[in-house]
């Protein structure tokens, strides 16, 4: 992206700067009162011994007890281990998807309304149901997916797809991915609106052909859409949770655990407010490097 | 178009806020008046609705309701305690009444109930209602629970198994392992036994289901006479339980979680045995008929022990307690309530509804038998964790993990919350 | 009306001159060269090469339609289980090829649930999503893009930051700080209300940063122009860049509609009586712990996905309305 232009027309005038100024204070009132207040509050809570219900003895201060007892904790570390897995593998599968079928919809005749419909359809599936049919679809030992997979290959020793801690994590990804590429979909459709039809009759007077109209006109007007849409999937897929806690809850053995489950299940279940509180932050400061650093990787491919 | 957006926009928070001042003129007015705070599927709700509407007729006292949702109930209790929005009546799950009971939210109950109903209480109800620090009861139930054996009764008369008519004669756990290997064995069977781990074995339903057969065992998850978890949850009594469910799932005897808690009594009866709560009768029932009995939990040694609880009423500190205690006389007195109850499969905590309950006084017998066999979950203020670290490592020892590192973990986590809380004084005096 | 068909006008006739907001590519200059030079006739030869041949076209679409077959297969399954009147059928018909056809379909399951005999009033509960939903999109429409244009085109400094502020707000979970929200709403009594359910999800960084994106594609010159005219700040805005993101904006109706129509822990939370208890709410407690009642859970999910499908369908024609508008933007 090019450097906006210096703007010598335009007179900083107080009226300008006062639109501006109320243009931006609704959004941050907003997520002062509602995101950032309870997060920040979450901080002080951090380092004490906080329960849900009330406690007949004072609450106590006990330092970077919950911090120290976190990072010392193996099942956190998986659960770090867990979620990166978990992102490398969604990133691609359904973004690319994504991508593949905003591209054959968009440009569609015949039947437009419903193929697109039809390939929205899961997106708006509630989670519950999501899960719900999927547990069916991995169902072991006479579940669809093994049912099938022993026809095609009669020698296949079924599988039981959630409760193996090998394909587990595999088998939570193909689920996320049906169900929410949906998303990634409809916003490259809206980018894809925005390129001009122009740059592809001048594609085509150069003779490109399909995969290089695509290369050199449609992937890169997307570029802004691009980095939009990893950089949601990388933090949605980074804040796995839902589906985890109603298949698996985190395991076999813990290898389907995430951040926010494990967070979930101290301050939730365990109604350790504290702790929970502590590796909310220590989640919120992982994340935050990782999409940093993605922000700033982008960005250089922007240059 | 833009502008258009914006106008429709406009108008759409015009209304709904409209609609939403609306929702907030309808307040009533009654001279005596108790909130009620509950939570329920919709046919609990109604019959709720229902009650309270007898009792205001029949009272002339008011019950405001307030409906909170069975998944974050703990929560928006909490929320209330804190944002000085509680309840004068508040249902609770049994386990967490210690907790409620020590953080000096709830109060004892007894001097505001009504004689007859104190005496109509089962002794597991009574359980399920008592702190014991003190010995008092801090709530009052109608409703409780149980686990069973539900078994095939034609394949268990393949092997020719021993069926048990009392809880007195319930299977050894020798017994139990023999005809589990035995029915292993049978062409017709993959799964000897469910434990139903479809449920999840984090849902409370890993501790509540599996918590007696420790106690059963010899062991258990607390000493409840000094209060840790440590020499106890990882006994060797407690590690041989342990070690025996770890064995079944091993070789294979076990409902995997995601074949689903049907195996029983879907159409090709693949699994044997249930060991389910109460409510499974009314699933299992219509497809097996009288092919389905309900049999006591094994005995692992130590005789038998049953779990119980479930939702139970407690009345708050800052509570109209008279019009409390009279509410929950009336309620859980009302016959027309207790029907609604018997009508939806409840497991009864009243002796005067298990008489006349034609379900729990003919086949499901032995549930409420069971009633005088029950022991409450560990007692004490830190049930959350002391639940969340039993789950998980019981969880991870059916997946395979080393028992003893397991059993030793969540016993090291449970002592290390009460030692953060100074042992939650006065427990562990 | 007229000052933004001035803008717009002058925004094409200034543009070709000026900078484009795109990395200049070989395409776009002969695209510019072409404009003028092209005979109508050459114009018609090459739309002909980009319509795609018609057979081709229609094997396509037959395989388009067999994938989108397969990807709906998993639905097949909840609509035809929610025709399935007896809930031990459901279950024990789930997991074989049985679970997709129904033999004797029935309708009861929807009338249990919408129907009179109902024991709750799930229409007032749909009701009830409806107008969450309405006041959460409103609201979110009009907070995010006024955010992601003022954060834009504005003249202050650290806009890159707050940016980057906002995107990281996104990544704090929502099951961190609902505790101390639900504490928060209690104390400033806001439970149990429509405005509640609504508020905290009007300022989406997801959707400010989606519009922040979308309005770069709108080059600065346009801006410029319009500026020259003697638009201000909001006229430009208002004028210009909302007429001109159509697709966006119905792209963040449907999707925050979604999200906003499934919102299921927030409202659990600060609901407490029916007269603004959504749908979502009312349908989870269809799945008490010990029994779940797969019929009715079905059907009220089909019921539940229902709005935001009519809304899609409603709003698609939009994605393609805006093609006329975007020759604007190059």
């Amino acid at each position: 992206m090019r450097k906006e232009p210096k703007n010598k027309l335009s007179r900083f005038s107080l009226l300008e700067s006062f639109q501006e100024l109320g243009m931006l204070t609704p959004a941050l009132i907003l997520l002062a009162l509602f995101v950032m207040t309870p997060f920040i509050m979450s901080i002080p809570l951090s380092f004490t011994n906080q329960k849900l219900f009330p406690s007949p003895i004072p609450v106590k201060l006990i330092g970077l007890r919950n911090y120290r007892q976190i990072l010392s904790d193996g099942e956190f570390w998986q659960a770090i281990k867990n979620v990166f897995l978990f992102t490398l593998m969604i990133l691609p599968t359904q973004c690319g998807f994504a991508l593949l079928a905003a591209c054959f919809l968009n440009k569609q005749a015949i039947m437009k309304k419903t193929l697109r419909a039809m390939f929205f359809l899961p997106f708006i599936t509630p989670m519950v149901i999501v899960t719900v049919i999927w547990a069916t679809i991995y169902k072991y030992p006479t579940g669809l997916l093994n049912s099938f997979v022993q026809t095609v290959i009669p020698r296949f020793q079924m599988i039981d797809w959630l409760g193996n801690r090998h394909t587990a994590l595999t088998a939570i990804v193909f689920l996320s991915a049906w169900q929410a590429y949906g998303f990634q979909m409809v916003i490259y459709l809206a980018g894809l609106q925005n390129i001009p039809e122009e740059l592809y009759e001048a594609a085509a007077i150069d003779g490109a052909g399909g995969w290089k109209r695509f290369a050199y006109v449609t992937w890169p007007s997307l570029k802004n859409t691009t980095i939009f849409v990893l950089t949601i999937t990388t933090i949605q897929a980074l804040k796995l949770f839902t589906q985890v806690n109603i298949l698996t809850h985190g395991g076999p053995l813990g290898s389907t655990n995430t951040l926010v489950h494990y967070m979930y299940e101290a301050g939730f279940i365990g109604q350790k407010i504290g702790y929970s509180a502590a590796s909310s932050i220590l989640m919120f400061l992982l994340v935050f490097t990782v999409v940093l650093a993605q922000r700033l990787l982008l960005k250089r491919m922007e240059d | 178009m833009g502008k258009r957006i914006l106008m429709a926009l406009a108008m759409i928070i015009a209304v709904g806020s409209l609609v939403f001042a609306g929702s907030q003129g309808e307040t009533q007015t009654d001279a005596r008046k108790i909130t009620f705070m509950y939570q329920g599927t919709d046919q609990f709700q109604a019959s709720y609705k229902a009650a309270v509407e007898r009792f205001t007729a029949a009272t002339g006292i008011g019950v405001e309701m307030r409906y909170a949702p069975h998944d974050m109930y703990h929560e928006q209790l909490a929320a209330a305690i804190a944002g000085d929005d509680l309840a004068d009546v508040v249902q609770l799950d049994g386990p967490f009444l210690s907790s409620l009971a020590w953080g000096g939210v709830l109060v004892p109950v007894e001097a505001y109930i009504d004689q007859n109903l104190l005496a109509d209480m089962t002794a597991s109800n009574v359980v399920q209602c008592t702190y014991p620090p003190d010995g008092k009861l801090y709530a009052m139930g109608h409703i409780d629970s149980t686990v069973l054996l539900y078994a095939n009764k034609s394949y268990l008369e393949k092997i020719g198994a021993r069926i048990p008519t009392s809880v007195e004669d319930a299977w050894t756990l020798e017994e139990f392992d023999a005809y589990l290997a035995a029915l292993a064995k049978l062409p017709e069977v993959a799964y000897p036994l469910d434990i139903m781990r479809a449920y999840g074995v984090k849902s409370e339903w890993g501790t509540y289901g599996f918590y007696t057969a420790f106690i059963s065992g010899g062991g258990g998850i607390m000493d409840r006479e000094n209060w840790k978890a440590d020499g106890m949850l990882n006994s060797p009594e407690t590690i041989a339980v342990a070690r025996k469910f770890q064995e079944w799932a091993d070789k294979g005897w076990l409902v995997p979680a995601s074949a689903g808690a049907n195996m029983v009594f879907n159409e090709q009866r693949s699994a044997a045995m249930a060991w389910c709560g109460n409510w499974y009768w009314a699933g299992a029932y219509p497809s097996m008929g009288d092919d389905l009995i309900a049999l006591p939990l094994p005995d692992f040694g130590n005789g038998v022990y049953t779990p119980n609880a479930s939702w139970i009423f407690g009345i708050t500190k800052d509570a109209d307690k008279e019009a409390a205690g009279q509410f929950l006389s009336y309620m859980l007195q009302d016959q027309a309530f207790i029907d609604d109850m018997i009508k939806t499969g409840e497991f009864p905590g009243l002796k005067s509804w298990a008489a006349r309950d034609p379900l729990y006084s003919t086949d499901m017998k032995i549930a409420a038998e069971q009633a005088a066999y029950a022991i409450a979950r560990p007692p004490h203020p830190a049930y959350p964790t002391i639940t969340s670290a039993f789950m998980k490592a019981f969880a991870n020892i059916l997946d395979g993990a080393d028992v003893e590192d397991e059993l030793n973990d969540a016993a090291a986590e449970i002592d290390e919350d009460i030692l953060d809380n100074d042992g939650y004084p006065p427990f562990g005096k | 009306m007229v000052m933004k068909k001035n803008i717009q006008e002058s925004a094409i006739n200034k543009n070709p001159g000026k900078e484009s907001a795109f990395q200049e590519s070989a395409f776009q200059e002969s695209a510019r060269r072409t404009k003028g030079l092209l005979k109508h006739q050459m114009m018609h030869q090459i739309k002909h090469q980009l319509q795609p041949h018609k057979r081709i076209g229609y094997l396509k679409t037959f395989l388009l339609l067999l994938l989108a077959l397969l990807i709906i297969m998993p639905l097949a399954l909840l609509f035809s289980s929610s025709l399935k009147d007896d809930r031990f059928q459901i279950t024990a018909e789930l997991g074989s090829l049985k679970a997709f056809f129904v033999t004797n379909p029935s309708f009861n399951n929807y009338i249990e649930i919408l129907g009179p005999q109902a024991p709750v009033p799930m229409a007032r509960f749909f009701l009830n999503s409806c107008i969450v939903m309405a006041g959460t999109v409103a609201g979110t429409l009009l907070v995010s893009t006024m955010t992601a244009y003022a954060l834009l085109r504005g003249k202050f400094r650290f806009k890159r930051v707050i940016m980057t502020g906002i995107i990281a707000l996104y990544i704090i979970p929502a099951e961190a700080i609902m505790l101390p929200l639900l504490f928060l709403s209690v104390k400033i009594h806001l439970t149990d209300t429509y405005i509640i359910q609504m508020l905290p999800f009007m300022a989406s960084p997801i959707y400010i940063f989606l519009f922040h994106q979308f309005f770069k594609e709108i080059p600065a010159s346009i801006a410029e122009s319009a500026q020259i005219e003697g638009a201000s700040f909001w006229k430009i805005f208002h004028l210009v860049y909302v007429p001109l993101n159509v697709p966006a904006l119905v792209t963040v109706t449907i999707l925050q509609g979604m999200e906003s129509w499934n919102q299921y822990l927030w409202p659990l939370l600060v609901v407490r009586s029916e007269n603004v208890r959504p749908m979502t709410v009312a349908i989870a407690s269809f799945f008490s712990t010990s029994d779940i009642y797969w019929d009715r859970l079905f059907a009220a999910s089909v019921v539940m996905m229902m709005p935001i499908l009519v809304l899609y369908l409603v709003f698609q024609k939009y994605f393609i309305a805006s093609i006329a508008s975007s020759a604007v933007k190059v």
